[in-house]
């Protein structure tokens, strides 16, 4: 089954055009999603990226987007709302795309009430996608509470689907400014590890880097949605396996079966990086 | 007599318990006084809908705060008097030592913002939130859900969520 996808899946791409290739293979009863972190400057960068995101669309049509924090910036009045939020992401949020966010150190937790942003009122929440496949797990590392790791044990325990996707904006592992948030590895990774976690989405970095798998672990950060720092990502061969750092980006993401194919799109429409990422069977 | 003197009794009341008691344990009984005090506003000021517009939970939290700063029992050390600021700058010492505690005073120290809050105040709007490491609210005394713990470069505070409020700050809680 692997193998046949993986072979559509190129199929795929060598047909898609120039410019705005897909490099996902948009099969029946997959989970799709967009990613996007550090995103809320109301500023032209993260208007363009929100254009970018929905023509994309057209070509594969995303369910839903996760948001890695710092949703907005400076003041969350309503009005900022309009700016910041519903209107960068107004074609899609028209179209039916649910969004579910994570808090970042930019936002007030009421945000959590805020029904666009997906949260139903809770700091930290999980949510099914794709026919039993995946679910995701969106925490507050904001404010990491002994309830919360408690909460996200019997979650992951819990959880009956294949894959296990955690999203959160501190990154665990980063080579940037803000760097690895060690503190928050020491309480998160022990649960990632035993209870097969397969990938990690964080922002807080305002680039994008994938990174080496750590103890079967993937880790991704996409920080690059609406800020940007560039020449951010300091060079650390042991770490990164891909980083982008010289303009704003998204991802998609697709998962079916036993892979999970993933793209980083820039501002531009152009591939920044893309693969395929099978699952580890043996992490259960 | 009014609710506002009943308070400011009870509140006069847990003040003169300074230094009579853990400190811990007097911490506590003055995080339960304000929430009485919080409940107390609360009841005054309109429940949220199900799923509230973003101008109905700004407005209130706006009303919520200034029905707490109208209340006249909101002031500095209302929670952190003398002695229980020396034990949570204990805790907080003791915490950050060695490599562990190197790497906790980073979470807290990253992206943290600077400046200065004053204590029953609004925590400035567009102001960004500290992280709060784990390890740091499991050395500190507990709070319900309606209150947490930040810091303000290295001044730590307890911010009232609902309201957006300062409840009070602890000037200089880490070195």
């Amino acid at each position: 089954m692997i193998v046949r996808v993986l072979l559509l899946s190129l199929a795929l791409a060598s047909v898609a055009t120039a410019e705005q290739r897909v490099s996902l293979p948009d099969l029946r009863g997959a989970c799709r999603f967009a990613v996007i972190g550090d995103t809320g400057t109301g500023g032209e960068p993260q208007y363009r990226i929100g254009t970018r995101m929905a023509e994309y669309r057209q070509r594969f049509p995303f369910d839903l987007v996760l948001m890695l924090g710092d949703n907005v910036y400076g003041a969350d009045e309503p009005a900022d709302m309009v700016r910041k939020f519903e209107r960068p992401y107004q074609a899609l949020l028209e179209a039916g795309v649910r969004f579910h966010a994570a808090l970042g150190n930019h936002d007030d937790p009421s945000q959590r009430l805020y029904e666009p942003l997906g949260m139903s009122g809770e700091r930290y929440y999980s949510f099914p996608c794709g026919r039993d496949s995946v679910r995701f797990f969106a925490l507050d590392s904001n404010y990491m509470t002994p309830a919360q790791l408690a909460w996200l044990d019997a979650q992951l325990r819990d959880a009956h689907e294949r894959w296990k996707i955690a999203y959160f904006h501190h990154p665990i592992y980063s080579t940037g400014s803000h760097g690895s948030n060690v503190e928050l590895r020491k309480r998160l990774e022990p649960l990632f590890t035993a209870y097969g976690v397969n990938v990690v989405f964080s922002g807080h970095e305002h680039f994008y880097q994938r990174l080496k798998p750590q103890h079967g672990v993937r880790y991704f950060v996409s920080g690059g949605g609406g800020k940007l720092s560039v020449g951010d990502i300091h060079a650390d061969p042991a770490l990164t396996l891909k980083g982008y750092d010289r303009g704003h980006h998204f991802m998609v993401v697709e998962i079916a079966g036993d892979a999970l194919f993933f793209q980083a799109v820039a501002e531009d429409g152009s591939t920044v990086d893309a693969g395929t990422l099978p699952r580890d069977t043996s992490r259960g | 007599m009014t609710w506002r003197r009943s308070f400011a009794i009870v509140v006069v009341a847990a003040a003169c318990s300074d230094g009579h008691g853990d400190p811990a344990h007097d911490l506590e009984a003055r995080v339960r006084t304000y929430m009485a005090l919080h409940a107390r506003a609360a009841a005054g000021v309109p429940p949220l809908a199900t799923s509230p517009t973003r101008d109905a939970v700004a407005e209130r939290e706006r009303a919520l705060a200034a029905a707490l700063m109208r209340s006249g029992n909101l002031h500095p050390r209302l929670l952190f008097t003398n002695e229980i600021g020396a034990d949570l700058r204990r805790r907080l010492d003791s915490l950050l030592q060695g490599t562990d505690g190197k790497n906790v005073r980073g979470a807290i120290l990253d992206a943290t913002p600077s400046g200065r809050v004053e204590p029953a105040a609004p925590y400035p709007v567009a102001a960004p939130l500290s992280s709060v490491p784990t390890a740091v609210l499991e050395a500190l005394p507990p709070l319900p859900d309606a209150l947490e713990y930040r810091f303000v470069g290295r001044d730590l505070i307890v911010r009232d969520v609902d309201a957006n409020l300062v409840v009070d700050v602890l000037r200089d809680a880490f070195a």
